[in-house]
């Protein structure tokens, strides 16, 4: 008897939850680059400088540069990791889902790590739908798709 | 990243003195650069960044709760899997931070001046005027010089050298001071690195790591907690705790040994089910207050010994009291979106118990917030937590403040008392200063709502700019930190 469980419709509830939040990702700091107009460019140097325009200009550079190649770059790979991770989880939910994991465990023989498919109070769920009888409309078996958890392998940002 | 150049003054010598000024007699004034707008721009963007990392808390949170929803062979790698997203937020918070500080500490240095040029110039005029008359006139012959000075030449000249050598410095410190200041803004920017800010910060307190794993547990902690714990009968105790389900308290973050952690709202992981998990704290202030047994147990605000401690006459809250007020900071953040992630600061608790007073100042300062912050913690908490900042400060500073600076805790706005302690300390102290971010203040309005509550001395600009003069001096007016000292938005 396997020790390991899934609870498919508890998985997609969090998943769309997780989505839901996402939804709003770029709502704050979508006007970010904004804030950076507003600085008097007098804010660097007294008008008495010699190169006073050239001079100013430097800490709007230095605004803009920590934005554009700092700051922006950072949430965009905040976003696109937990992008990645929502989709690789989707991937995993399917996978149990399509019955795809249940043909892949017995032709490799390895019930006893094929969780136990549950419903959200704990139940037993219903034989998922398989390929192995052609059952699944437009059904392709596939092997395990997702490669969650290679914590190895550095992330693309 | 940013390459500033040095400023060239124009028509300046070395000595900070321009033609076109005081015929170069003397340095000039110039007028301070207008950094209002770049603080604005600065802390908008820190803004931005706040909100936008409290909606990626709440994602992490939200994910956690594939503990009871997936328990696949690679459970804990899916449950974990937001840790390094964790990491890449917490760079984007501190870096922002970062920046925040380095445009106020420029514009700190920068207005310090303000109000100066003025005085300055009227009195460059006028010593001009005397010393260019001077010149004309020492070419006089003696007696007609005596008559119109009735001073020497020699004696007069050396007057007029004395009196610029005493005024002269304040003009020639502009200059210096915005070059440097300008220097050391660039130093912060470049200082940014977000693959080394990617660290979580995990508390080294004992107070935020020791957990509570049963009720019995809980019941010892209640008893034990630093303010009322005298106050409380066992029996209170084992009925107040029986009330608290630890196993369902909201965490944020879960390691690799499987510990789970909650980011409190000064940024820090500590151990859910501590002393210094608000979740914990809240969930027993409520059960307390809840309790009609304890719900009327009062808190003197001032546990202090000093004098000044004693100057608080606020009275004694109640728990009830104290949980409604503190309540209201919880309210705007239902705990269950953002799992203690997102919410106020546990320092909103109103009461404070200066339990220590013997730490020298930056103890006393961190014991006061570690107190007002966490009223799980026992006393040996709190002094270990004293003991640390003055290690701390021992560490950064070779010294240890040995004078102690009154500061009050005012109900509901106690970042305004931990400003100090920010400062003292240096970059060792970030915790309550956040309220001050979370509610949004700035100094002028901490002030105004200080005047609104009745406290007029619970807030003393001048120590607040002696304390300031005192940090930079100690520490340099570079941020240079990993974003661990949170400032206060300027009112400019």
């Amino acid at each position: 008897m396997t020790e390991f469980w899934i609870k498919p419709d508890e998985c997609q509830r969090v998943l769309d939850e997780v989505r839901d939040v996402m939804r709003d990702r770029d709502r704050y700091f979508q006007h970010a680059d904004s804030d950076l107009n507003i600085v008097d460019r007098n804010s660097y140097v007294d008008a008495e400088s010699k190169r006073g325009d050239y001079e100013a200009s430097e800490l709007d550079q230095a605004y803009r540069q920590f934005f554009h190649e700092g700051l922006s770059p950072q949430f965009d790979k905040i976003v696109q990791m937990i992008e990645r991770r929502i989709g690789i989880m989707q991937d995993v939910i399917d996978y149990y889902v399509s019955g795809d994991a249940e043909v892949q465990h017995r032709s490799q023989k390895q019930g006893k790590d094929m969780p136990v498919i549950l419903n959200a109070d704990g139940t037993a769920w219903d034989k998922p739908p398989s390929d192995v009888d052609g059952s699944l409309p437009g059904g392709h078996y596939q092997e395990a798709p997702y490669q969650f958890l290679d914590t190895n392998t550095p992330e693309e940002g | 990243m940013a390459n500033f150049t040095a400023i060239s003054w124009e028509n300046a010598d070395t000595f900070h003195r321009s033609d076109a000024h005081y015929q170069g007699h003397t340095a000039w004034a110039m007028v301070s650069p207008t950094t209002g707008s770049a603080v604005i721009a600065a802390g908008q963007l820190l803004g931005r960044v706040t909100d936008s990392a409290a909606l990626f808390n709440e994602v992490f949170a939200i994910w956690t709760q594939f503990e009871d929803a997936y328990g696949g062979s690679d459970a804990s790698q899916v449950v974990t899997a937001m840790s390094e997203v964790a990491r890449e937020l917490e760079a984007f918070q501190s870096a922002t931070k970062m920046f925040y500080d380095g445009v106020v500490e420029y514009d700190a240095a920068v207005q310090k001046h303000d109000g100066k040029k003025s005085d300055y110039d009227t009195w460059a005029t006028d010593w001009t005027d005397r010393y260019s008359q001077f010149l004309v006139d020492q070419d006089r012959p003696l007696d007609e010089f005596m008559t119109k000075y009735r001073v020497p030449k020699l004696e007069l000249h050396s007057r007029l050298e004395a009196e610029r050598a005493e005024n002269e410095p304040t003009a020639q410190n502009i200059q210096l001071d915005i070059a440097t200041a300008r220097q050391t803004l660039a130093d912060t920017l470049n200082a940014i690195d977000f693959d080394d800010l990617t660290d979580l910060r995990f508390t080294i307190h004992s107070a935020g790591l020791d957990r509570v794993d049963s009720t019995e547990e809980m019941e010892f902690m209640l008893l034990n907690n630093h303010l009322f714990g005298d106050q409380l009968s066992a029996a209170d105790a084992k009925r107040v705790a029986a009330e608290i389900d630890i196993e369902s308290l909201p965490y944020s973050y879960i390691d690799e040994n499987g510990v789970k952690w909650i980011r409190t709202s000064s940024g820090e992981l500590v151990v859910v089910g501590s002393a210094m998990d608000p979740n914990l704290q809240l969930r027993t202030l409520e059960a307390l207050a809840n309790d009609p047994a304890t719900k009327d147990i009062t808190v003197d605000p001032v546990g202090g010994s000093s004098d000044t401690d004693r100057n608080r006459t606020d009275g004694l809250l109640t728990l009830s009291e104290i949980f409604t007020e503190t309540s209201n900071y919880y309210l705007l953040e239902p705990e269950i979106s953002g799992a203690g992630i997102v919410l106020g600061t546990a320092g909103g608790l109103a009461v404070v118990a200066f339990t220590v007073v013997s730490w020298g100042q930056a103890g006393n300062q961190h014991a006061a917030v570690m107190s007002s912050s966490h009223f799980l913690m026992t006393n040996d908490q709190i002094e270990e937590a004293a003991q640390w900042a003055v290690d701390r400060e021992m560490t950064i500073t070779g010294v240890s403040l040995a004078a102690s600076v009154a500061i009050a805790f005012i109900p509901g706005i106690g970042a305004v008392a931990s400003f100090g302690a920010n400062f003292v300390a240096g970059n060792a102290i970030s915790l309550a200063m956040d309220a001050a971010w979370d509610n949004a203040q700035t100094e002028s309005e901490m002030m105004q709502e200080v005047a609104v509550k009745g406290l007029p001395n619970a807030y003393d600009p001048d120590e607040h700019a002696r304390l300031i003069d005192e940090r930079n001096r100690r520490f340099g007016t570079g941020a240079g930190g990993g974003g661990g000292r949170p400032m206060m938005r300027s009112s400019q």
